[in-house]
């Protein structure tokens, strides 16, 4: 793929997982702090279209606007704590035990790993470990539900994008 | 498209993961002595007490802390124990957070930087204070 044709494809991806970022937060899920991590799609998106650096680059992006767009700067470091954490996961999963993980694994993996690094910022920031564990049980079975749905959208969108990368 | 073998140990994983959080959350819970209620502001407290009798109706109140002038959170007491009333919190988590009642639980309100935690104090060995009581 060209240069500029991957740097346009990667700010298309970055704006959209912006604007995921952004709505989901007006979308109610059962436990309190949980949510759908629908951005989350965009990270395994760029993950398998194009490698570790790449999804790095959006998930920092699109912490560091999102929380500017959210109107609260402590959002920053929740968000990219989580979002690194999981890119990190995501990205040795697919490229270490691809064959054994379906996408939905990864994804559910990915989740799992958000929760855990915004749990631990915020452990750290309220220095009490306690945190990690009250709320970790309640955000572990909302990862499964999330997980499996982002992994299962992230299936046919990658189909659909792979096979359009591949006639142009 | 389907499910793979690996799978399984992703959900094995986060079992586990459960079972370990449900361990740290009882052994950080098992001091002796009695349980206390801390309110912590940004890292400091607040307000503490001992953790009232949930049967004790008397012990019912409403503590509203203030961060700053347009900051604020109300800890209630009541026979569900401890929760957040109200706060004008930007996401409100913490009032929809569940009441808590023992030892090791908290309730955060992450934009307030609030923490309201329920720890059990251990007295020391031979405190003449305790004895006495």
């Amino acid at each position: 793929m060209k240069k500029t044709r991957k740097m346009t494809m990667l700010a298309l991806i970055v704006s959209q997982a912006l604007v995921l970022h952004y709505i989901e937060g007006f979308i109610p899920v059962l436990a309190p702090g949980a949510k759908l991590g629908l951005a989350n799609i965009m990270t395994m998106v760029t993950l398998m279209l194009f490698g570790f650096k790449e999804a790095m680059v959006v998930v920092i992006i699109r912490s560091v606007l999102g929380s500017l767009l959210g109107g609260s700067v402590t959002g920053i470091i929740y968000s990219l704590s989580g979002g690194i954490l999981s890119g990190i996961a995501m990205a040795f999963l697919y490229s270490r035990l691809e064959k054994y993980l379906s996408i939905m694994g990864i994804s559910t993996a990915g989740a799992v790993f958000h929760n855990i690094g915004q749990l631990l910022a915020a452990s750290w920031i309220f220095g009490s470990i306690g945190i990690l564990f009250t709320y970790l049980p309640i955000l572990m079975l909302a990862a499964v539900a999330t997980g499996y749905f982002n992994g299962l959208v992230s299936h046919y969108l990658l189909g659909y994008l792979r096979t359009r990368i591949r006639e142009a | 498209m389907r499910p793979k073998i690996g799978d399984i140990f992703v959900y094995i994983f986060i079992v586990v993961l459960v079972g370990l959080s449900f361990l740290g959350l009882k052994a950080m819970g098992t001091h002796k002595g009695k349980a206390v209620v801390r309110i912590e502001v940004d890292g400091k407290l607040v307000e503490t007490f001992e953790m009232p009798d949930l049967k004790d109706t008397g012990a019912f109140r409403e503590i509203p802390v203030d961060m700053n002038e347009d900051e604020f959170n109300v800890v209630r007491i009541s026979s569900k124990g401890i929760d957040i009333s109200d706060a004008n919190c930007p996401d409100r988590l913490c009032v929809y957070s569940p009441a808590i009642k023992t030892p090791g639980q908290s309730i955060i309100c992450i934009p307030h930087k609030l923490i309201v935690r329920i720890t059990g104090e251990t007295p020391k060995d031979g405190d003449v204070d305790d004895t006495a009581s």
